[in-house]
């Protein structure tokens, strides 16, 4: 058996570390990742915290497949009171820093407290200790981990992280944890940087038989047409025609779903004009990450968020100009999604006479200027540093003010992708496309298509889905590693083919039996390596009785605790929510089913949830999941 | 006269990335595919996501979807993920 995880809990305010091992029955249950940490979020948090409080909690932890070795494990997560929303928040990052963590002989890291002065928390080979970040306070992502010794995992901030951006990444190399504000929480810890260096090797629980199976994943992997030719070719970038042609790709503050000049920010175009080649996260075989050329420099190319949040939704085609704001924003330790849809915000403000930044459609010549002025919180533009939901509570515009939770939506149009909307709506982080089930996948940008506009079968298959990719993540594994579960064979009969086309109303038929999977997980008592091959390999990872219902499980449990966590801090079902842009206003003009039918879609996905009606957790429900004996 | 775009494999099969056609709807353009450029490319081109003016043909009457006169026929490769 894999040992328990063993985690450390320091404090930086008084400079205590304690170390502590997670019981085996919390191991079972909640494995690593995201799920235990909200489970331990829950345990040591009170409600009601400032998330910028030193007594605000943040957790940085692996899952027990980081440094297994077996494909696209090396995710490390961070969970904290969400910095944007108020509820909880999960980012995950696939920087080197969480299997180096792992080699130092932890699992994962529960921060409290508050540095006296701007520091560097060094974790190496057991040992844990406060340094002071000296010179390094001020200084970029990239300046920042060049002068730390390279042989660590770094988990870095920048400026943005420091003045308390409300979106500020964290960066382990050049992956980000992007999403819900991370940077900004180790920025009130003053913590500048974290670096992580150990010998030990993970202990596997059956080493040889997850090689063997490791060898088969990874073969499989390279022969799908997704893992294996799409994201290797074009990255996530490859969505912006599909995304287009759907009319699912946010134009102009999402006031349309589609962008004449799309075609000049493709992946097909990045690929033909500034792609260098393509590299990865480590033990990754599928590759999707873009190397570019920029001024003469080899830097990390945009993905399909970045195109499309400063390219279609302000209204630009400069494909060169992305290429640099995006480098500027991880510089600056930024999401990208959250600061350009803010922008987008500020510019539509303007348009609408509310409120003026010097922000326009269509105008990116000042932008790069401008990102330094929110992450620096110069004047005015501090305004900007506190996100679109803030900006709307003070000028107005709520209703085109386009996030949920406080969280801005991902770049996927939810009125031409009416699942996706729902996902958006009930995602526990807010409006997230990954952790809101990811049906857009299934709807508008990929190869077989459900009813875009229907409501049909959607509460199920987000249920579904978002459980599935909730223990995936918890596990330590990419979630683009999930995507092979559309067999191989509708690409080869393209989108338009008739099977491909009546396979996509038959999904839509199937809430029923989804449920029944649900409800029956426990009885899923097989490894599949078409859906979710990663429980078979948890298994021989960790010992633990995983099979692909227990997995499901996991995902389903770190959901309700997720939930849970969020109803503790007042973000119940009310909080279900998308502006009224998405709900109200038909996106075309003449085709009034072109909205978000959320009221349509709410009631039976609480109910496949098995929640109140008002979204809560039942007791029965904490109790089937094993969870109540814990609370 | 109706604008082709070819992207991917297609366009490596049929030498080129844009053409001009005159065609009334996508089976006609997919019908000079095959006498021109062979049932692979034929086969290809099918299997593709294809748009008129950025617009997937499943939003339309997929292949009887009807062009005019200035339209774009796009053949975009269907990989993607993300
Ligand atoms: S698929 Fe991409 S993001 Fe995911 S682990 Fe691999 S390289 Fe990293």
């Amino acid at each position: 058996m894999m040992p328990n995880p063993v985690y450390a809990l320091v404090n930086l305010s008084s400079g205590q570390v304690e170390k502590l091992t997670i019981k085996g029955e919390y191991f079972k249950k909640y494995i690593g990742g995201k799920c235990l940490a909200a489970r331990l979020l829950l345990d040591y948090t009170r409600p009601g915290l400032d998330p910028l409080s030193p007594e605000a909690l943040i957790i940085i932890n692996t899952g027990p497949m980081n440094g297994s070795g077996a494909p696209s494990s090396s995710r490390f997560n961070m969970s904290f009171k969400n910095v944007l929303t108020g509820g909880i928040a999960s980012s995950n990052c696939g920087g080197n820093f969480g299997i180096m963590l792992k080699r130092a002989g932890f699992d994962g890291l529960l921060i409290t407290g508050r540095a006296a002065v701007p520091s560097v928390l060094e974790v190496l080979d057991g040992e844990i200790r406060l340094k002071p970040a000296g010179e390094l306070w001020g200084l970029d992502t990239e300046e920042t981990q060049a002068r730390l010794p390279a042989h660590c995992g770094k988990l870095v901030i920048g400026p943005a992280g420091e003045q308390l951006v409300r979106y500020a990444s964290t960066s382990s190399g050049e992956r980000m944890a992007g999403r819900c504000g991370s940077g900004a929480v180790l920025g009130s810890k003053n913590l500048k940087a974290i670096t992580a260096y150990g010998t030990k090797r993970p202990k596997l629980h059956n080493e040889e038989a997850l090689k063997q199976y490791t060898k088969k994943w990874v073969a499989f992997l390279r022969s799908h047409p997704i893992t294996g030719d799409a994201l290797p070719h074009y990255g996530s970038a490859g969505l912006v025609n599909k995304a287009n042609a759907s009319h699912a790709l946010p134009t102009k503050n999402f006031t349309y779903g589609h962008f004449a000049q799309a075609d000049a920010l493709s992946g097909e175009a990045l690929a033909e004009t500034s792609l260098v080649r393509n590299s990865s996260c480590i033990s990754c075989p599928i590759r999707c990450e873009r190397r570019v050329m920029m001024d003469g420099k080899e830097i990390k190319g945009p993905e399909f968020e970045t195109l499309g949040f400063f390219g279609p939704n302000i209204l630009s085609s400069d494909l060169d100009r992305i290429l640099k704001l995006n480098y500027i924003c991880d510089l600056l330790g930024m999401d990208t999604i959250s600061v350009a849809s803010t922008i987008a915000f500020a510019m539509e403000l303007k348009e609408d006479g509310k409120a003026d930044f010097g922000l326009d459609f269509g105008n990116t010549e000042n932008l790069a200027d401008v990102l330094g002025k929110i992450a620096r919180r110069e004047g005015s533009y501090s305004e900007l540093a506190n996100g679109t939901k803030a900006l709307s509570e003070k000028y107005g515009g709520k209703e085109y003010a386009i996030h949920s939770k406080g969280l801005e939506l991902a770049s996927y149009e939810p009125r031409r992708s009416v699942g996706m909307g729902l996902g958006y709506a009930t995602s526990n982080r807010g409006g997230c496309h990954l952790n809101g089930g990811y049906l857009a996948l299934l709807e508008s940008v990929g190869v077989i298509s459900m009813d875009a506009q229907s409501p049909k079968g959607k509460a199920e298959w987000t249920v579904f889905l978002q459980d599935s990719l909730e223990a995936i993540s918890a596990a330590g594994f990419c979630l683009f590693s999930a995507q092979t579960f559309v067999p191989a064979v509708f690409f080869r009969l393209g989108p338009a083919h008739w099977l491909t086309r009546l396979s996509g109303k038959l999904m839509a038929n199937m809430g029923g039996a989804l449920k029944l999977i649900l409800r029956s997980a426990k009885l899923l008592s097989f490894g599949s390596m078409f859906l979710l091959p990663h429980a078979e390999a948890l298994r021989l990872a960790t010992g633990l009785d995983i099979l692909t219902g227990e997995f499901i499980l996991i995902g389903e449990r770190s959901y309700n605790l997720e939930r849970l966590f969020n109803i503790r801090e007042g973000l119940g079902g009310q909080s279900d929510s998308l502006p009224a842009r998405l709900t109200h206003e038909a996106q075309q003009p003449g085709h009034p089913e072109t909205v978000v039918p959320l009221d349509k879609m709410l009631p039976p996905y609480y109910k496949a949830r098995r929640w109140s009606k008002d979204g809560v957790p039942t007791e029965k429900q904490l109790d089937w999941l094993e969870i109540i004996q814990d609370s | 006269m109706i604008t082709i775009k070819y992207y991917a494999t297609l366009a490596a099969m049929a030498g080129r990335k844009t053409e001009e056609l005159e065609a009334s709807n996508v089976r006609d353009v997919l019908r000079h595919i095959k006498t021109v450029y062979g049932s692979a490319a034929y086969k290809e081109a099918r299997r593709m996501l294809i748009t008129v003016n950025k617009e997937s043909i499943l939003l339309k009457k997929v292949f009887a979807t009807s062009l005019k006169d200035g339209d774009e026929l796009a053949f975009f490769p269907i990989l993607a993920g993300g």
